[in-house]
């Protein structure tokens, strides 16, 4: 276990050298002058000259290279164009927020799915379990800004009861987290369910009634334990995905979060910014990869007691 | 011989399956007892609803599965149980179950729960059903995987199913069953899926068990070979009906009914030295949607008259403590 | 052929779905004849109108009928999607073919780096792939083919591993066949079928990821309308005009919901081992 802890560790250190590297051919690989860019469409040939020089453009291809590696190792990703802070400035407060929001929307998705999951596939064919299998795939059907728009046009306009954007007290988490997080509730509850009702196939459920086992028991205790397996490596795939549908939640919700920052810095060319955005985004994905791998190894007495 | 009250009485047992494909009845017709501390062996190729019958003495029938008629009586000493009459998610089948009646399966590496430690699965049987605590509980497993023969018991408790072999795992189903002393264990084929020696050690284990334990057996399977070895009594399955019934010797020296002959057949001998070839039955058993009328196993006996495809047979007495379902003994139809 | 529709059209979900479906490209196909008005006629004494009898679905800031941009947005849906997943498939299932049937190192490393992508979201993917490709209906094409590309690698290298133990592929190589003259006659008529379904599968996340990019402004841009991005301008006027909420949102449900639901019959139909516990 260790072995693998340590290993998928270090494996980040190749996984960051190569994301820098596509981070700068992406950069390379936008049509257009890179010291146009930089300066802004409008700006005199001097300024752009300048900063062509400042920023090494002139040089061959591989002497850039070199000096950005070198400059991202020191933790220097440039400066944003609009308001020439560094672009750590701006990013990493920004990687907080979006990672309440991703773990707070993950957390309300995982609780609704066990239990509507669960409960589902106990009630297996029957009124309930159609009832829930029809809202969730109405949820997966509907994208998280349909979801967001009516859930401001309701709760925020029409009733009142909840602020619109911003991310200054728990109201303002309300609307966001339960829009992000029914999304994935609905993806999430039908794999549950799935995977129970698989679980709840097997032999040794058999054996469990044959002991005698209350069904609540049977469910919640021997099915569950097997199908968490399953189920966390899906949490996972979910934690992924919620993060990448937080860019357009913080969209609709003008959430001061990554996803945000990365898309207007797109809109307004403010490339150091995206570059950044990019990098720690990537990052993170790896990251929770990594843990989502340990923890189904944890998981799985199989793997964890070898 | 003086009549004991049965343990089980079967009484016209019938289940269905409705599925997309058709009403399957995979019980049609079922009359047996099973009396205190005697082996019922139950004999039958797959498909003839003997699984299905045990699953049914257990309440274990769920859909598409129904009980469409009969009745399965556990005599108790404070009275008779329709087993066919309880919810089969409620209280009282699950007070029997464990205590009365216990089950052990075919599979053991996937009847036993893969994420949880065999020791633990024995501990949950006991206290499912027993007061006492975790730890009272702990040692009584433990001395029950020590009874049934698994060396270590201490060290194998905290193991998990995929760090046992085969035989050790079935053993430890066996102990899993026998916590609670139940009165009946039902094993469905429990040797099927193990090599030939360690068949051996584990029909050894219940036989000693049964002793030991007083319990009464209801063991299924399609091989007789272990029929012999294990069983007082034996009855013969096909296509959900029985169509003999007898003590086990009887049911060897004088098979009455074709299908049985049938398996008897073929069976290889060590110690026939004529060589006899060893007879196959033509055909292979219908589908358990097929309706047919008459005898089921007409289509594929040897001596079958015009009225078998007509009509169906019942169970009539041939010999002592002997009946088979066949127009053959019968004097006129 | 006729076996598939036959066994189909025992699924009435499926069949009803289907015939929805048909219609929704129906309107796509022949969206510039059955507009009610100019979907980019702007009129500016009919802005914000809500829904009337001239135009059922309300007028927009411009004073453009709702209902007609939407069905031209229809049309520009099915155009990228179609596009994009023809785009993943023919990048990612010719490869997945040839490292899958080829092995070795190759396929080690493509696979590596293929799971490597697989650990982002697509939608991530298409955001990254747009900044290089541009806000266009063609970027988007590209970006979001690009971004779904891996999954059909994977998939396509898996079935083509089993494919590849197959007798009859040992006998085209002992009659000395070329790997092209194999991947295209023996495994791609054997793995055409897991593919294809896997393709209209992916359909209802093209749709899905396609509109999440135009409402983030970085899709189709306007005034080419597009479902996304018509909900993008409905947030700025939620307060005084609402409705403009309903047309794109009500088109975007209705076609992921019939897409999803053709797809889950199409995998049932040609796997009826499938059905027995659902």
């Amino acid at each position: 276990m260790t072995r693998l802890i340590v290993g998928r560790l270090l494996f980040m250190v190749p996984a960051a050298f190569l994301l820098v590297s596509f981070l700068f051919a992406l950069f390379h690989l936008i049509p257009g002058d890179p010291a146009v860019m930089l300066a802004g469409d409008n700006a005199p040939r001097s300024v752009v000259e300048s900063i062509r020089q400042a920023y090494g453009f002139d040089q061959p291809l591989h002497v850039q290279y070199g000096r950005y590696i070198a400059k991202v190792a020191q933790g220097d990703l440039g400066i944003s164009n609009y308001t020439r802070d560094p672009v750590v400035n701006s990013v990493i407060p920004r990687i907080i927020n979006t990672a309440q929001l991703a773990f707070l929307s993950m957390l309300f998705a995982m609780v609704v799915s066990l239990l509507l999951g669960c409960v589902s596939a106990m009630y297996w064919n029957r009124p309930l379990d159609k009832f829930v299998t029809v809202v969730s795939l109405l949820g997966i059907c509907t994208p998280v800004f349909v979801t967001g728009l009516l859930g401001i046009y309701f709760f925020s306009i029409y009733l009142g009861w909840l602020p619109i954007s911003g991310m200054s007290s728990w109201r303002h988490f309300v609307l966001p987290v339960i829009t992000l997080g029914s999304f994935q509730a609905a993806v999430l509850t039908r794999m549950v369910r799935s995977c129970m009702v698989d679980a709840l196939g097997k032999d040794y459920i058999t054996t469990a009634r044959a002991k005698g086992a209350p069904e609540f028991l049977v469910v919640f205790k021997h099915a569950l334990r097997n199908a968490l397996l399953p189920i966390v490596t899906l949490f996972g795939l979910g934690l992924g995905h919620t993060l990448g549908g937080s860019v357009v939640t913080e969209t609709i919700f003008n959430w001061p979060g990554l996803g945000r920052l990365m898309v207007n810095s797109i809109l307004t060319r403010d490339l150091p910014i995206t570059q950044g955005a990019i990098f720690f985004f990537a990052m993170i994905f790896i990251l929770v990869n990594l843990l989502v791998d340990l923890v189904y190894a944890w998981v799985d007495p199989r793997i964890r007691y070898d | 011989m003086a009549a004991v009250e049965p343990l089980i009485e079967v009484k016209g047992l019938k289940v269905h399956f409705h599925t997309e494909d058709g009403v399957a009845r995979a019980v049609d017709g079922v009359d047996f007892s099973i009396a205190p501390e005697r082996t019922l062996g139950v004999v039958g190729e797959s498909g003839c609803g003997k699984s299905v019958t045990a699953r049914a003495v257990m309440g274990l029938i769920e859909p598409p599965g129904r009980i469409v008629e009969g009745e399965i009586l556990l005599h108790r000493p404070d009275g008779v149980v329709d087993i066919c009459g309880l919810d089969t998610r409620g209280r009282e089948i699950r007070d029997i179950r464990g205590t009365e009646i216990a089950m052990i399966f075919q599979e053991p590496m996937t009847s036993l729960n893969p994420v949880f430690k065999i020791g633990d699965q024995i501990v949950e049987a006991i206290l499912l059903h027993e007061r006492m605590t975790r730890n009272q509980a702990r040692e009584r497993a433990i001395d029950l995987l020590a009874a049934v023969g698994i060396p270590m018991p201490r060290q194998r408790f905290d193991h998990f199913p995929h760090q046992l072999s085969g035989g050790m795992r079935q053993r430890a189903m066996i102990a899993m069953a026998m916590s609670c002393n139940p009165r009946l264990l039902i094993a469905d084929e429990p040797t099927t899926a193990l090599d030939v020696t360690i068949q051996a050690q584990v029909l050894d284990l219940m036989n000693a068990l049964r002793r030991d334990f007083n319990t009464a057996i209801m063991f299924i399977t399609h091989d007789l070979g272990v029929i012999a070895g294990m069983a007082d009594d034996v009855v013969v399955m096909y296509l959900g009906k029985i169509v003999e019934s007898a003590p086990v010797r009887e049911i060897f020296r004088h098979p009455k009914h074709p299908y049985t002959q049938g398996l008897m057949g073929s069976i290889p001998s060590l110690t026939d030295w004529n060589a006899r070839r060893l007879t196959a039955i033509e055909g292979v058993v219908p589908s358990p949607f097929a309706q047919a009328q008459g005898c089921g196993f007409a289509p594929r006996c040897p001596h079958a008259m015009e009225v078998c495809r007509t009509r169906s047979p019942d169970l009539l007495k041939v010999g002592p403590s002997h009946t088979a379902a066949c127009f053959l003994y019968q004097a006129t139809p | 052929m006729t076996d598939f529709f036959r066994r189909y059209s025992r699924d009435k979900v499926g069949v009803f779905f289907g015939v929805l479906l048909l219609l929704l490209y129906g309107v796509a196909l022949t969206a510039q004849w059955i507009t009610p008005a100019d979907p980019m006629a702007v009129n500016l004494r009919e802005v914000f109108s809500p829904p009337s009898a001239k135009h059922w679905l309300g007028t927009d800031q411009f004073g453009r009928d709702i209902l007609s941009r939407v069905i031209l947005a229809t049309q520009v849906t099915v155009k990228v999607t179609s596009a994009a997943c023809l785009f993943a498939v023919l990048t990612g299932v010719p490869i997945g073919m040839f490292v899958g049937y080829r092995g070795g190192w190759i396929e080690q490393l493509t696979m590596r780096a293929t799971d490597m992508l697989l650990i982002f979201p697509i939608i991530m993917l298409a955001i990254v792939i747009v900044v290089v490709s541009g806000p266009t209906e063609t970027g988007v094409i590209v970006a979001l083919g690009m971004a779904q590309a891996p999954q059909f690698v994977r998939i396509t290298r898996g079935v083509t591993l089993s494919v590849k133990e197959e007798l009859y592929v040992e006998a085209a190589i002992a009659a000395g066949s070329g790997w092209l003259h194999i991947l295209a006659r023996h495994i791609w008529p054997n793995i055409s079928t897991p593919i294809i379904v896997q393709a209209t599968l992916t359909l209802p996340v093209f749709v899905l990821n396609a509109s999440a990019l135009s409402y983030l402004g970085l899709g189709v841009q306007p005034p080419t309308p597009e479902w996304g991005q018509m909900l993008n301008e409905a947030k700025d006027h939620l307060i005084n005009a609402p409705y403009l909420i309903v047309g794109p949102a009500a088109a975007l449900v209705v076609f992921v919901l019939s897409a999803n639901l053709v797809g889950d019959a199409v995998k049932e139909t040609l796997n009826p081992k499938l059905k027995k516990r659902k």
